[in-house]
This record gives C-alpha cells, sequence and structure tokens, in this order.
C-alpha cells in the first residue's frame, strides 16, 4: 500500500495501516528527536507522543508532504517536552547506537566506525549548547536534509529566520568544534587554512 | 566612510554566508559574497569551517530507535460509537452511585431516623414520666414505624429483582433480616418525658401519626425514584455492554 492508501485507511480508524506509517518514518521521527533532546528515553517519550497525537490529529493532515507534517508534530512535542520539563539536553557519553549493523556501516571498517561515534557524541554535545530553535533547524537542515522552506514550515516561521538560526547555530557549534580542537578525531578536526 | 562601508558589509557577508553554502541566495547576494569574499580572508576561513562543520553534521551517524513506535496497542479505534460508549459509561456509572447514595439513604432513614419519628408520641403521658416508662410506652407506637417498615419491604421486593442484589442488597437484606431496632431513650426524648407542659395524648397521636403519614410520602417518593434509577441503570448497562461487545468484535477481526 503506498502511503495515501495507508493515510485514507488511517482516517477510517484503520491502527494498522498508520503502524506501517509508523515503521516507514520512526527512524527519521527518532533521529530528530534523540538529536534535539539529547537523550534516548526522552527522545522515545517524545517519538511515542508524536505518532500519538499524529494519530489523533490525521483528520487535520491537508495532504503535502506527510513526513514533514510529522516532523512538525514530533518539533512541536520536543519543544514542548524542552519547556515542560526545563530538561537540559544531557548527552550520554555512551550515545546508544543500538544496531549491530547498521545501514550506513556496510562497507566500513570497524575503526572508522568507531570514529564515527566519537564524532556523533562530541556533535551532540555541541548541539547540547545551542539554543533549542538553533539546534533545530541545524537537525532539520543537515541531518534531515530539508530544504528553507520545509524548515520554515516545520518549525512555523519564516525563511529570514530559518536562515538567520541556521546562520548562528552553524557558527555556534563551529565555534564549539574548534574549542574542542585535539578531542575530535583528527581526520574530523576542522582545518583552518590562511588564505592570504 | 569606505572603511565603515567595508565593515558593514563584512558583518552582512557573514550572516549570509550559511545561506550562501546551502545555494539558497537570491542571486544579487551570491554575487556580493563572492566578490567580498575575494577580498576577505576573514570570511573565507569563515566559510571554510562553516562547511566543514556542515560536512561533520551530514556524516554524523543516524541512532537507531531504541523500539518500535507502533501504536495500534495504544488506542482504541475511533468508531462513530467510540464517544457514545464513554457516555453510556459514565452515564450508567452516575446511574449506579445515585442509586447506591439514595439506597444509603434510605437504609440510614429506615434503622436511624423512622423510629424517632414514631417514638416521640407516648412522651406527654405524663410530665413526672420517667426514662425507664418512655421505655415502656415506645413499643406501643413502634407498630406504625414497623408497618411503614414492612410496607417499605414489600415495595422494595417488586422494585428490585435479582441483578442489582450483587451490588447493593446483601446489606439490606441484613438489615432487613435484623429485628427492627427498639427506640432508645435519646436525649430529645427524655427532655421530651421531662416536660412541665404536657399536651393531651390523642393530640400527641395525631402528631406522632401525622409525621409517620409525611414520612411514608416521602418514602414512597424515595422508592418510585429508586425504582427509575434502578431502571435506568439496567438499561445503561445493557447498552454499554452491548456497545463494549460490539467493539471488541470489531477490534479482533
Amino acid at each position: 500500500m503506498d502511503e495515501a492508501t495507508l493515510i485514507a485507511a488511517t482516517r477510517q480508524g484503520d491502527t494498522q495501516a498508520f503502524d506501517q506509517l509508523v515503521r516507514l518514518y520512526q527512524g527519521a521521527i527518532y533521529n530528530l528527536a534523540y538529536r534535539i533532546l539529547g537523550d534516548e528515553e526522552a527522545a522515545s517519550d517524545a517519538t511515542q507522543d508524536a505518532f500519538l497525537s499524529a494519530y489523533k490529529a490525521i483528520g487535520k493532515f491537508r495532504g503535502g508532504s506527510f513526513k514533514g507534517w510529522l516532523l512538525r508534530i514530533v518539533t512541536n512535542t520536543c519543544y514542548d517536552q524542552l519547556r515542560r520539563k526545563k530538561r537540559q539536553p544531557t548527552t550520554s557519553l555512551e550515545a546508544v547506537y543500538l544496531d549491530s549493523a547498521p545501514p550506513w556501516a556496510e562497507n566500513e571498517e570497524p575503526e572508522e566506525y568507531a570514529l564515527r561515534q566519537e564524532l556523533g557524541s562530541i556533535i551532540q554535545r555541541g548541539l547540547a549548547t545551542l539554543p533549542p530553535e538553533q539546534r533545530i533547524a541545524l537537525v532539520l537542515s543537515d541531518i534531515q536534509g530539508l530544504s528553507y522552506e520545509e524548515i520554515a514550515e516545520v518549525m512555523g516561521t519564516n525563511l529570514g529566520t530559518v536562515k538567520s538560526r541556521l546562520n548562528r547555530g552553524r557558527a555556534n557549534l563551529r565555534d564549539y568544534l574548534l574549542a574542542q580542537g585535539e578531542l575530535l578525531p583528527p581526520r574530523y578536526r576542522l582545518k583552518i587554512e590562511s588564505h592570504t | 566612510m569606505f572603511k565603515r562601508f567595508k565593515r558593514s558589509e563584512h558583518k552582512r557577508v557573514e550572516e549570509l554566508l550559511s545561506a550562501y553554502i546551502d545555494g539558497e541566495l537570491p542571486i544579487e547576494e551570491a554575487t556580493l559574497v563572492e566578490k567580498h569574499l575575494r577580498d576577505c580572508s576573514a570570511c573565507t576561513q569563515n566559510l571554510e569551517t562553516l562547511r566543514q562543520t556542515v560536512s561533520l553534521m551530514q556524516q554524523l551517524p543516524a541512532v537507531s530507535p531504541p523500539r518500535s513506535f507502533t501504536i495500534s496497542h495504544l488506542v482504541a479505534p475511533e468508531r462513530p460509537w467510540a464517544w457514545g460508549y464513554v457516555y453510556l459509561r459514565g452515564a450508567t456509572a452516575l446511574a449506579a452511585l445515585l442509586l447506591t447514595v439514595l439506597l444509603a439513604g434510605d437504609l440510614g432513614f429506615q434503622y436511624l431516623w423512622a423510629p424517632r419519628i414514631a417514638a416521640p408520641a407516648p412522651a406527654p403521658v405524663e410530665a413526672t414520666v420517667e426514662t425507664s416508662e418512655a421505655e415502656i410506652e415506645a413499643p406501643i407506637e413502634t407498630p406504625t414505624a414497623r408497618e411503614a417498615f414492612d410496607l417499605m419491604e414489600a415495595q422494595k421486593v417488586e422494585e428490585t429483582p435479582a441483578p442489582l442484589a450483587e451490588a447493593t442488597l446483601p446489606a439490606e437484606r441484613l438489615g432487613a433480616a435484623l429485628p427492627s431496632p427498639e427506640p432508645t431513650p435519646t436525649p430529645e426524648l427524655v427532655a421530651a418525658a421531662e416536660s412541665p407542659l404536657p399536651l393531651p395524648i390523642a393530640e400527641g397521636r395525631a402528631y406522632a401519626t401525622l409525621r409517620a403519614e409525611r414520612a411514608l410520602v416521602s418514602l414512597s417518593t424515595l422508592r418510585l425514584l429508586e425504582g427509575a434509577l434502578f431502571g435506568a441503570f439496567l438499561i445503561l448497562g445493557g447498552a454499554t455492554a452491548l456497545v463494549r461487545w460490539r467493539r471488541e468484535r470489531y477490534r479482533s477481526p
């Protein structure tokens, strides 16, 4: 069944159809929540809440990108969680990557994989230092690969705001990574070359 | 003047670099950035480190969800009658609650209040009547209470069929099996017995009868209400069970 059929079935109260949609998008939704909240448990809660809200609000989905709609819901859920619990994003040093054979590691040496995990936890800590708006914009753009228009839609704001949030967010993260210096694996260190 | 212009341009370009990397700048702004980059090493370096940052973000490994987030086990299917079920269940619970409260009040009336309104009649017999004599006189009047009680019991048997018995009746049945408590010399009773102004006996008895009759009238209204509530409870409960059965059948295809 394609996405539109599954959505139509969900509108008729078919939870099994919605479960199929969940399976399609839970990876992306969980990743976004994880990068925003920086905590596995909080991300799981936000993901589950987001899918439940989406199921209940399926009648309000007016077409367009379903994934974008889901991303918007989970972004709001994460915002709420940050606001409600005043939860400072916690970054566990041992960020959990549960798949024993993750899809990206198919042709990857174990060492390279380990290095990327290290990079992952350092960037996660860097993200945690950013204000939520910048962090969300950054994750949506550079991890989820959304366009500026899509980010504006997900965050409920305009293009100008997206641009400035991204610009500031990236600059802040860059400064954080530069400050880490040798903590980063050599191949991931930011290289400052002098252009004269 | 020229230098100030340069500084404001530098600041502006700094703000545009991120969008420039993403190719999200309109052509005139992109040209401005490119022109500025040729002269400004700081901005060039800035651009380079920003590019590396973006590239690192893009290399970030995806995390695997620790579990599945499917929802079908969390929600009951939304059906047109799903809300009806909630309301029905609520109404049934409300009817049961009201019925319980009424029955409890009824019981309280029978065992605590009814004996008292029948009892004061013998009080006016003599101003000097002792407490012990009031106790002796009392049983003469208790038949009024007894009659009322018997009548109530008779009505109850008619109105309350078996099913409800599970919830509310055992206590009442137990109560009915016990002998009607004898009126005890309450403080008012003692006070009435010692009153220096005795009313004529007939008047006292008439008063007592009137009170008992009034009590009976309000009792029968109560019975009617209890019967109606019980009927409502049965109908609502039946409807709730039916809807629930349909829901269960729908859920397991």
